[in-house]
């Protein structure tokens, strides 16, 4: 399981940890029923605080990603399965932004305005036919 | 594994190692243990009854039925022996090595142990009217072990060599990459497999059961089997289950309880790799292993694991999954501590 953290950005350094945790879920590496090391482990590991770590773990379990249990820690929930499936189409949807210069983050702002259930949506992104 | 297995030994090789393997270690046991059966049976009218089983430091000082001789002789001629076949073929597959050849020797050298005692045992109670007459068993027992020695070296010798193919290269998926200020660790728990552990766990058992036979009756030795039996208690449980991390500072495994545990310097690496390797015919077995050619390991399972080449020592192996892409990881740390031996914040990409 790969982990990367950088102390220098503004990004909060539980979300760079629970980005890293997502990307390995996306990528296969990290399986429903996996269990992510301790805390301590990977607060350890990357010389920042444990709860700085759980707080990352946190984060996932209410994504659903992961569940949390007294004496069992985290596990990659079941319910992660599907975003192994997602993968191909995020890495086609990023490459396909970033092929008419939408960034990532603009991206994520607008998937996340989507989620609001507007019933009308304004960007017909889905329907536009791209040749790469 | 499929036929694109590059490591495992060539057919014709691995069909005369098995035949040879299933002579000394099924066959020789058998052979042995029915014509010392028939020795045993065809003695009893002579022997005394009660006869002597046990021997204490003062002369004979059990006493039981002779047919004791014929349990101990089945257990430990017949059964030990074909235990360890059936274990060593499960685990071996298709990838033959010393450790194999090794545990063949042993099982026709255990027959031979056993028949030796048994047979050796009531040979000096013959025509005696009374038990207790029984002179010392020494040269019984010296006989018995030096018996094991001989058709254990004759065992192995008639088995053929077979010197493992060494593990091929897995292609890292994707290099790591590591930018200026960015901390980057790999994290990874390897676990012996579920019927590895059932393995052992059934060995432990059968090892108990022979312990407990060999106090209950008296036999001479039992002791050495419970000493055993507490040093494999210990060894399964610092050994079932290692935690591997890679940070920029390098290497580390160790037990889930803390111990053993193997710290590797990021200088004193000189690379990185993922390989596919075969327990047995590279390292004669699971858990903290050295092979033949001088790898030291944590070899938990087949297939892929980390290889860290060190300076000036031999490489370091752990079996792990996603060994891929933590040795890429490893690698990028290792070439960029070797580009800048006293840059801390450069950057480092895998090959």
């Amino acid at each position: 399981m790969l982990i990367r953290v950088d102390a220098d950005t503004s990004r909060p350094l539980y979300d760079q940890v629970a980005a890293s945790i997502r990307i390995d879920i996306l990528a296969g590496e990290l399986a429903p029923g996996d269990r992510l090391p301790p805390a301590r482990e990977v607060a350890g590991a990357l010389e920042i605080n444990q709860h700085t770590v759980l707080h990352a773990y946190q984060r996932l379990r209410d994504e659903g990603l992961v569940d949390l249990r007294r004496g069992r820690g985290a596990v990659v929930a079941a319910s992660a399965a599907p975003l192994a499936e997602l993968a191909h189409d995020i890495d086609e949807l990023v490459r396909r932004a970033a092929a008419l210069g939408v960034s990532a983050d603009t991206l994520a702002g607008i998937v996340r305005s989507h989620r609001d259930a507007r019933p009308a949506p304004s960007a017909p992104v889905h329907t536009e036919e791209v040749s790469p | 594994m499929t036929i694109h297995d590059l490591t495992r030994t060539p057919p014709s090789l691995l069909r005369r190692a098995r035949r040879a393997f299933l002579i000394v270690s099924v066959a020789v046991p058998i052979a042995i243990t029915a014509a010392a059966t028939a020795v045993l049976l065809s003695w009893l009218p002579s022997l005394p009854d009660p006869v002597v089983i046990h021997w204490g430091l003062d002369g004979a000082d059990g006493f039981g039925p002779a047919m004791t001789y014929l349990w101990l002789l089945l257990l430990i001629g017949l059964g030990l022996p074909a235990l360890s076949a059936v274990v060593t073929l499960a685990s071996v597959g298709a990838h033959w090595g010393g450790a194999a050849r090794l545990m063949g020797a042993l099982a026709a050298g255990m027959s031979a142990f056993a028949a030796v005692l048994a047979l050796g045992s009531l040979a000096i109670q013959r025509g005696l009217a009374d038990a207790a007459e029984t002179p010392g068993v020494g040269g019984v027992a010296a006989g018995s072990f030096g018996a094991m020695l001989l058709v254990s070296a004759a065992a192995w010798a008639v088995q053929p060599r077979v010197r493992p193919e060494p593990g091929r290269t897995l292609e890292p998926r994707h290099a790591v990459h590591v930018a200026d200020g960015e901390r980057v660790v790999w994290l990874g728990t390897t676990t012996m497999p579920r019927p590895a552990l059932f393995a052992v766990i059934a060995l432990f058992l059968a090892l108990a059961a022979l312990a407990a036979f060999m106090l209950g009756t008296g036999v001479e030795g039992g002791w050495v089997v419970l000493l055993s039996l507490v040093l494999i208690a210990l060894g399964m449980s610092t050994a079932t289950a290692f935690r591997v991390r890679i940070t920029p500072e390098g290497f580390e495994a160790r037990s889930l309880v803390g111990w053993p545990r193997t710290v590797i310097p990021i200088a004193d690496i000189a690379s990185a790799r993922a390989v596919d390797i075969s327990p047995f015919g590279e390292f004669g077995g699971w858990g903290w292993r050295v092979a033949v050619d001088g790898r030291t390991g944590i070899v938990m399972r087949r297939g892929a694991a980390i290889e860290v080449s060190r300076r000036g020592r031999r490489p370091f192996i752990v079996t792990i999954d996603g060994a891929q892409e933590a040795a890429a990881l490893l690698q990028a740390y290792a070439a960029r501590a070797a580009a800048e031996p006293n840059a801390q914040n450069t950057e480092g990409t895998a090959p």
